[in-house]
């Protein structure tokens, strides 16, 4: 479904992203974990064809991102870890937007609209503009643009930002479903309980390299350690968690 | 080729896209976000109504001027100007927009269909404008000649020159964006657009110049040099009509069209299709050099801190920070510099005259008044918007008093433009007038007048500094304003030169030093309570 090949971005004398390959299988559920910085964002954006990588390419179900741009995007369905949305727009104008932007028939982009609407709990704020709509709610507003066109890829950057528990329980669910149906969804995450309980396989990077990549009992094995948590830590280095914060205490006081 | 360079054009999302861009654009400018000041009354159409007013006094030039021709010319140049100076002013908003990166650029668009919604957009936008511009106009040479095709040639020049020209800069920017390395696109296009508005603005005050005085007078223009002015092209369209005198008015318009033919075809053809990553890239370098520097730390040296509040010191560095790195406010600061230097110039050639030596010369003040009557509240206006508004909520969110956060914005314009503009102008003076003495007494009584057109502007415009989004409209709605404040600064100085010059200085310079400073102190209370009244109301824009 997935292969990316020799990835990289520069930005000016800053490497983002180095030499980064690896590839997820269709139906999977990958994760992507890194500490602040790592470069997972800057891959997801060269993945779903928003950033042109330094070198490599990415190929999604045969097609090169670089070659084919369009083939690609209309294959995946983004959710952005910013929530960057026309504000000024109700959230049916926005979807109706989206829908129309995928080519999709009028009649199955309202019906989409109401049905993902009403799930997410969303069907009273539907005819409202969203400058007003909280984080949580922004984040359901880009989970249905990128589902409306029943993409193959999910991408989802750092979905679980800014959601209250319930709607977070019905993201995880809804990821779970996905991928039971087929689907592959690629996620990127900060918290590595939520990573460890979904995934399947995970790619762990840190300033802008390939880390670790396979399963999580590859990973523990990898690091020699007996949690994600603590192998996650000794492969990104920070061994140090409860000095780093008796220092912080100190600066305080 | 590659696939990416066959990207098609695919008419449907274009539909979308613009229809979208349309519905944005009116939503987007409806008035501030907060505080009393909020309007439902979207800033695009304010902006409209302003050309609309423009084009009474327009169409009185192509009511008086004799010459058909001569009118449509100079119609033409001003409407050029207009739109030039628009769109370099709204640029941010029309083309650079690194929200629609973020939002269209993982779905399957072609960044061909995107730059021609851009495009599309653009076009409606300069229609609009030069539309307002000539309607009455085209009203009032209909009712002059009575010839329908006249009027028919008249409107169609002058769409044809608003949209030329606003094409013209688009593609400008465009080459720019597709020549220039992404680590120096940004800056670049700063440069470029005050190296246009300059060019722009500079046009405009010399055509007006050269016309200016005996305008309603100038009889039909036969020169062969005139016809090969840019507004000359699109007006000898009038010679269909036969409303021009000169055969040259064949090869002019046909320069008109090809012109306008070009613009568009390159526009269409050339520049498209590499326009989107461009600006990824542009997006992608400008996040990363922000974090470019040493930053000192907030507070500065104890001989400040006794004359300055922590508010003060706070907005003075975050002023400072944004200069270094806000290509945006970085190009409105300097651009004062080469404007003033003209303003300086255009006065000098009029003639500066020393008022306490009884002379009086109001064409030369008109020039040398601009500077400080408008320069410090164009920097005003520039300090509310900003692309990075967001980091506005440590202001709310902090026991910072808002009141002087606001006023510090104030301060800063004071110290860092006013004061040494005012010196400046006691050097300049004082080498015209000859007496030092006399430019200092000069400049004193310009400097009161200034600070309290300053403050009263401030107390109706201060907002935190850089809290609100740019959004199209806003800043020429600002510019609109400013075109308004100018002449009652240059008003009242000239004035005041006319007081000081055929009165007695002993009696004159004391009355006006008194009636300036009390004014002075009356503007500084009303400014700090209504800006505290304000700052009640202020509410962060997320």
């Amino acid at each position: 479904m997935l292969k990316v090949e020799r990835l990289t971005k520069h930005f000016g004398k800053l490497q983002a992203v180095r030499n980064l390959s690896f590839t997820v299988d269709k139906g999977e559920l990958f994760g992507l974990v890194g500490p602040n910085g790592a470069g997972k964002t800057t891959t997801i954006k060269m993945i779903v064809g928003m950033l042109d990588p330094t070198d490599g390419d990415v190929h999604v179900n045969g097609y090169s991102v670089a070659e084919n741009p369009v083939e690609v995007k209309k294959r995946i369905g983004y959710v952005p870890e910013n929530c960057a949305l026309y504000e000024n727009l109700t959230a049916r104008e926005y979807l109706e937007l989206v829908g129309n932007l995928h080519h999709l028939p009028q009649k199955r982009i309202t019906s989409q609209i109401e049905k993902l609407m009403k799930s997410l709990d969303l069907e009273d704020a539907i005819d409202r503009r969203m400058t007003g709509y909280s984080k949580g709610m922004k984040q359901k507003i880009l989970l249905t643009s990128a589902l409306i066109h029943n993409p193959d890829l999910i991408i989802m950057d750092e979905p679980f930002t800014g959601l209250d528990s319930n709607s977070a329980a019905v993201f995880k669910q809804l990821i779970w479903q996905l991928v039971a149906g087929g689907k592959t969804v690629i996620f990127s995450s900060h918290i590595l309980e939520v990573v460890e309980k979904l995934c399947k396989r995970l790619l762990i990077i840190h300033k802008g390299e390939k880390l670790a990549c396979g399963t999580i009992d590859e990973i523990l094995a990898h690091a020699g350690e007996t949690t994600l948590v603590k192998s996650f830590s000794k492969l990104t280095g920070v061994t140090d968690v409860e000095h780093r914060a008796s220092d912080i205490i100190d600066a305080l006081e | 080729m590659s696939q990416r360079r066959k990207e098609q054009f695919d008419y449907h999302q274009f539909r979308q896209l613009l229809k979208t861009s349309l519905k944005l654009d009116i939503r987007s400018s409806q008035g501030m976000q907060y505080g009393s000041s909020s309007s439902r009354i979207p800033q695009v159409f304010g902006v409209l109504m302003f050309y609309f007013m423009v084009s009474i006094g327009l169409s009185v030039s192509i009511y008086m001027i004799p010459s058909i021709f001569t009118g449509t010319l100079i119609i033409t140049a001003v409407v050029m100007a207009f739109v030039a100076l628009n769109i370099l002013i709204e640029f941010g908003s029309i083309i650079l927009s690194p929200d629609d990166f973020e939002i269209l650029s993982p779905l399957p668009i072609s960044s061909r269909t995107v730059f021609y919604s851009k495009m599309a957009n653009l076009l409606i936008y300069s229609a609009a404008i030069t539309l307002s511009l000539i309607i009455i106009p085209t009203v009032t040479l209909a009712a002059r000649t009575g010839e329908t095709i006249a009027t028919l040639m008249f409107f169609i020049a002058e769409m044809f020159a608003g949209i030329t020209v606003s094409m013209i800069i688009a593609l400008v920017y465009s080459t720019l964006l597709k020549l220039i390395s992404a680590e120096r696109l940004s800056a670049v296009l700063s440069y470029a657009q005050m190296l246009l508005g300059f060019t722009v603005w500079f046009g405009y005050m010399i055509t007006s110049r050269v016309f200016g005085k005996s305008v309603l007078s100038v009889g039909e223009l036969t020169q062969w040099w005139v016809f090969i002015l840019p507004p000359a092209w699109y007006a000898s369209l009038m010679g269909i009509a036969g409303a021009v005198e000169s055969g040259n008015w064949v090869w002019s318009a046909m320069l008109g069209i090809v012109g306008t033919v070009l613009a568009v075809l390159i526009g269409a053809k050339y520049l498209s299709v590499s326009y989107a990553a461009s600006l990824s890239r542009s997006v992608s370098v400008s996040s990363q050099t922000k974090s470019r520097g040493q930053s000192a730390p907030v507070g500065g040296s104890g001989a400040w801190r006794r004359w300055l509040k922590p508010e003060d010191l706070c907005v003075f560095r975050l002023i400072w920070s944004h200069f270094k790195y806000d290509n945006k406010f970085k190009m409105t600061v300097l651009s004062l510099l080469p404007l003033s230097a003209m303003y300086f110039f255009l006065a000098g050639s009029e003639g500066i005259v020393d008022p306490f030596a009884g002379s009086f010369n109001d064409s030369g003040a008109f020039m040398i008044f601009i500077p400080l009557g408008i320069l410090p509240i164009m920097i005003l206006a520039s300090l509310i918007y900003s692309t990075s508004y967001k980091a506005s909520w440590v202001f709310f969110a902090t026991p910072a008093n808002l009141a002087d956060i606001v006023l510090a914005g104030l301060k800063f314009v004071h110290f860092a433009f006013v004061i040494p503009y005012a010196i400046i102008y006691a050097i300049v003076l004082g080498f015209f007038y000859g007496s030092f003495v006399h430019s200092l007494l000069f400049t004193t009584i310009l400097y009161l007048l200034v600070a309290i057109l300053l403050r009263i502007t401030y107390a109706f415009l201060g907002k935190v500094p850089f809290s609100i989004p740019p959004k199209k409209g806003q800043q020429s709605s600002l510019f609109v304003m400013m075109l308004f404040v100018m002449p009652v600064f240059i008003i009242s100085a000239i004035l005041l030169m006319f007081l000081v010059s055929r009165s007695n200085p002993f009696i004159a310079v004391p009355t006006i030093f008194t009636v300036l400073l009390i004014l002075n102190w009356i503007s500084a209370l009303f400014c700090r309570r209504k800006i505290r009244i304000k700052a009640i109301h202020l509410r962060y824009s997320d």
